[in-house]
């Protein structure tokens, strides 16, 4: 193990296609910690790296170049991470000259990557943005597309890339499934507080994609509407007692949170919804009458479903629609 | 606002109404082979609506110049008649539905005046009572800057007893109307609308007291006049509001003299919605209860529509008792609720509002059918 670096180290050249490397010892301490201009990798646990690391020894040489004050990392960012917290002080690191083609060394940096596994949405757009800042013309870029197998299309390609200018905690939504891409780029649109707060809650009430939609529709236009930072609209009282209730089992918070925005945003139409769930209640329908109410009430024409087998079930129903004519909660609905 | 530049369509260019234009304007100014090569200039531009706004084309109407106003079947349609005499216009009100409506929507305007003229004839010939106006796709009086179309057609309507023009306006651009024999056959409208709306949605439209004073003004010169509170809509204290509006219309001009008001609340196409947000995203008010109507536009939840209308109809009628008063596309509900009778009791909204036209514009009622 390379514990200390070795005197007069050995130098071998590198004998495959692409930039020239050699095969050198170098000093962790001289590898830039903070650069992360090659990073493609979302990965961070060391855990079981560690572990083959000290069983087996570092299989594969992480890839340096050169710089002004030593190396900055093109592959291996774990690796090297994991020999630090291991106390190593020296690895052995196949290194590329200052001089390199930026091009050429992006692209090892994203096939060390993409040949071994599939890349997540946060990797995918570091990657593309790495290879569209460091190609030299659109023709060699489409080539490079396609040898590493990452996006091709211009419109999807452009919305993967601001993934990763995102703010983190949107990219941790990324990662963790919890959003997917288009109700991130939607999220990225918003103040970060807001865009936090929103992964927040989604994490929290674990909602696919078209509540998701719905709730971020409702929130940022109450927000708009009284001009108030949908951080704050979140961090209200009655929305905090819903999420905070541990009694409610997931579905029905989702339902509470929903319905409460709901009447935030609409409540003159809310309430008018609820009037008319209790007047058709008070009309005791059963389950083989329906009634259905103009669409937000707007039409006035209603409409009745009469569900029957026989003459029987139809005779009965017919005792049952004078029950409902006789009612007062008709004339409560039709009055509107 | 101002025009920046001038296309002018190969076609009309050598149209005397071009040149006249043309030095009236006095900005630069370029020849095209077709509207796609201005569509496609604007489309380039970081924000092609407001881009639209600061060209002008001229060019000929290929097309019909009369068309029906585009109501639909689900509400109440007045009947207009729309005559096109040109699209868009340089005011730059939030809610403008010409926004979506042509794509990118350009201030274009028809030189061949002859035509209009000829299919403005054929259509009087028929002598029957018609409401024409020239404020569906572009505002009436914006025109008058640069052309006499305002005067060509108060000229003509002045010469029949049989039909209205109505110019719809939220300026005060009034000056080519004064001195004209008009025979009280042009109507003179204004949309109306709060000063706080007007401030914050209206941008580079009249203000209220100039638009009223200028109403006045068409008052003193002897035209009837019609307004339009339309899109009226919904804010804190927006009743209020309305009602002073009211109280200011009634002290500045004579109830006796308005053929009619109409009241509407704000609609808008779902697309619309986008362009707003885009283009205005400091404006709320699409930010209302709103919920889609039968005819798939947004409109406010049906109670909050009867209650403002309400609210305005009962401040109005404290002014004028028979001012004539109608809703624009409602339906026969909100009519009933808001003014105590739907449009088929009194043989429907186009016959209301045509004997209204026939007894303060002294049509032939004889001959209206």
């Amino acid at each position: 193990m390379d514990s200390k670096p070795p005197n007069g180290c050995q130098r071998s050249q590198n004998a495959s296609l692409g930039p020239v490397a050699h095969t050198d010892t170098v000093l962790l301490a001289d590898i830039d910690k903070k650069d992360k201009t090659y990073r493609i990798t979302t990965r961070k646990q060391l855990k079981n790296l560690q572990g083959s690391i000290l069983a087996l020894g570092l299989l594969h040489p992480p890839m340096l170049i050169e710089y002004s004050s030593g190396y900055r990392i093109v592959c291996g960012f774990r690796r090297i991470s994991a020999c630090r917290q291991l106390g190593w002080t020296s690895i052995t690191a196949r290194i590329h000259s200052a001089d390199a083609n930026r091009f050429e060394i992006a692209q090892l940096a994203i096939a060390d990557n993409a040949l071994q596994r599939p890349l997540n949405l946060v990797e995918t757009s570091r990657a593309l943005n790495l290879l569209v800042e460091t190609s030299p013309d659109q023709q060699q870029l489409s080539k490079a597309l396609v040898l590493l197998g990452l996006p091709t299309s211009s419109s999807v390609a452009s919305k993967i890339q601001q993934i990763c200018r995102l703010p983190q905690p949107i990219q941790n939504g990324i990662l963790s499934d919890t959003i997917n891409l288009s109700i991130a780029l939607e999220l990225g649109k918003l103040d970060e507080g807001d865009a936090t707060a929103l992964v927040r809650l989604f994490n929290q009430l674990k909602v696919g994609l078209n509540k998701q939609r719905e709730l971020l529709l409702l929130l940022s236009e109450i927000a708009k509407r009284e001009d108030i930072p949908i951080q704050q609209l979140i961090a209200e009282k009655p929305l905090q007692h819903i999420l905070q209730n541990k009694d409610l089992d997931r579905a029905v918070q989702r339902q509470k949170v929903r319905s409460h925005l709901r009447y935030r945003r609409y409540p003159t139409l809310s309430k008018a919804e609820a009037a008319y769930q209790k007047h058709v209640q008070r009309l005791k329908l059963g389950k083989y009458i329906q009634l259905v109410a103009p669409r937000d009430f707007e039409g006035t024409t209603y409409a009745m479903t009469l569900h029957f087998k026989n003459r029987k079930d139809l005779s009965h129903l017919k005792e049952k629609i004078q029950s409902i004519l006789d009612h007062p909660a008709l004339g409560e609905i039709l009055k509107r | 606002m101002r025009i920046s530049k001038l296309f002018i369509d190969r076609q009309a260019a050598d149209h005397p109404v071009t040149r006249s234009i043309q030095a009236r304007l006095a900005v630069p100014s370029e020849l095209v082979q077709n509207a796609r090569q201005v569509h496609e200039a604007v489309a380039s531009t970081p924000d092609p609506i407001q881009s639209g706004k600061e060209i002008l084309y001229l060019t000929r109407n290929q097309g019909a110049f009369f068309k029906p106003c585009p109501g639909t079947r689900h509400y109440t349609c007045c009947d207009y008649k729309i005559l096109h005499i040109g699209t868009f216009c340089y005011m730059d009100c939030t809610y403008c539905i010409l926004q979506s409506y042509f794509r990118p929507p350009i201030l274009e305007y028809f030189v061949n005046h002859e035509d209009m003229m000829a299919e403005l004839d054929a259509v009087l010939a028929q002598k029957k009572g018609r409401r024409i106006g020239t404020g569906e796709f572009t505002d009436s009086l914006i025109w008058t800057l640069w052309t006499d179309v305002s005067k060509i057609l108060i000229k003509r309507f002045a010469a029949q007893n049989f039909a209205v023009l109505e110019l719809k306006t939220k300026t005060t651009a009034i000056e080519q109307l004064q001195h004209l024999d008009h025979n009280r056959k042009t109507i003179a409208a204004w949309s109306l609308n709060t000063p706080h709306i007007i401030h914050t949605e209206e941008r580079g439209t009249a203000g209220l007291s100039a638009r009223l004073k200028a109403a006045a003004q068409c008052e003193k010169w002897g035209y009837p006049l019609a307004f339009h509170f339309d899109p009226l809509i919904i804010y804190h204290d927006s009743e209020r509001d309305y009602t002073q509006v009211i109280e200011n219309l009634f002290a500045q001009v004579s109830a006796d003299n308005i053929v009619w008001i109409s009241l509407g609340t704000l609609r808008f196409a779902p697309s619309v919605k986008t362009v707003i947000q885009k283009r205005f995203p400091d404006s709320k008010i699409i930010y209302a209860e709103f919920i889609k109507g039968s005819d798939g536009k947004m409109r406010y939840f049906k109670p909050l529509r009867i209650n403002l209308y309400r609210n305005i109809i009962a401040c109005i009628r404290d002014h004028a008792p028979n001012v004539v008063v109608y809703l624009c596309m409602e339906d026969n509900e909100v009519w009933q609720k808001t003014l105590g009778f739907k449009p088929d009791d009194v043989g429907g909204l186009p016959h209301m509002l045509d004997m209204s036209a026939a007894k303060l514009c002294d049509l032939n009622l004889d001959t209206v059918q």
